[in-house]
């Protein structure tokens, strides 16, 4: 096969392995609420639970650190209405150390009583690059 | 010939390049850019704006999952000082401030005006009520002012060690609710921060 044939099939074949893998992440399920802005290699949400208290919503997230080094996270929530539409200003981005195979518990409290939903948006330094 | 060619292909390239590119809405001298206000900053250990940001998130939302302001329908708070017992100048003004505005946004709490802003009040009242410049009918009256149910005070310590090349500096941010009626502390809060930063040789 010549070479001006094989790259049109090797893009073609990678385009098809890219919507193979990309599934929407299921409703309910952690990946519908945490946003990566790239894969992170070495942390992992996993747990997420939010319940109302004092009509306020608060969120718990449990950060899992698989390396043997100390990893650093960066992470905010964005919070939503019942229409989707974001409550207040952009909360700041949060640093937060997570030691070695530790078990990092992240909690916050939602800024009105109007929120209803959130999406809890983590970066590590080190990530894979790939989106997630 | 072939030269020619190739020049004329790369004007081309440039032509349709330079008609794809639109021009960005700005006047800029090259050296300054906007960069997020909320990003993580770290450029030196001393007090900064994420410190800043992250105190007042941290105290906002502990202060409003207290019980003491829920057993009153939008209680009056009032902001006393947060005093800064650091070894830097902190403007404390301004993270009540932003503690402030994060618990009225959440519409549970009102505020009742503190006392850096209490002289402007009683001017204005003044104004209204005593120049005759004003409707009576249509002035806000004297005497008509609500005192607030709660108080907010605290203070930011630090304490800062070297050793060698390391410098760390740990800040601490309390702040407590005080019922302003019996005198009974209500709530209190802290918020810890480490900063640690290493004068490399290199």
């Amino acid at each position: 096969m010549h070479s001006y044939k094989i790259i049109p099939f090797c893009v073609a074949l990678l385009l098809l392995n890219a919507c193979a893998t990309h599934k929407p992440p299921q409703p309910g399920s952690i990946h519908a609420k945490v946003e990566q802005l790239s894969e992170m290699s070495y942390l992992r949400v996993t747990d997420l639970r939010a319940v109302k208290r004092n009509h306020l919503l608060t969120v718990q997230a449990e950060i899992n650190n698989t390396d043997s080094d100390n990893q650093q996270l960066y992470y905010r929530f964005k919070w939503l209405d019942a229409s989707g539409f974001t409550v207040g200003s952009e909360e700041p981005w949060k640093p937060v150390l997570v030691y070695a195979y530790q078990k990092q518990t992240l909690t916050a409290v939602a800024p009105s009583p109007q929120v209803t939903d959130f999406r809890l948006v983590v970066q590590s330094p080190d990530n894979t690059g790939e989106l997630p | 010939m072939y030269n020619h060619s190739n020049a004329l292909k790369a004007t081309a390239i440039a032509l349709l390049l330079s008609g794809c590119a639109t021009q960005s809405p700005t006047l800029s001298s090259g050296n300054v850019e906007y960069g997020d206000s909320k990003a993580v900053e770290t450029l030196t250990n001393e007090f900064g704006s994420t410190d800043l940001q992250t105190i007042a998130e941290s105290m906002a939302s502990s202060l409003l999952q207290s019980p003491a302001l829920f057993a009153k329908k939008r209680p009056l708070v009032t902001v006393a000082e947060v005093k800064n017992r650091t070894s830097e100048y902190i403007d404390t003004k301004s993270i009540t401030d932003s503690i402030r505005t994060k618990i009225l946004k959440s519409g549970m709490v009102r505020f009742a005006v503190d006392t850096s802003a209490m002289q402007t009040q009683v001017d204005e009242l003044t104004r209204q009520n005593q120049t005759g410049l004003y409707k009576k009918s249509k002035s806000k009256k004297m005497g008509q002012m609500e005192g607030a149910d709660f108080r907010i005070e605290g203070t930011i310590t630090s304490i800062v060690k070297r050793a060698d090349d390391v410098k760390d500096v740990y800040y601490k941010f309390s702040l407590q609710l005080v019922d302003i009626e019996s005198g009974t502390m209500e709530w209190a809060d802290e918020k810890e921060i480490r900063k640690t930063s290493n004068k490399s040789m290199f």
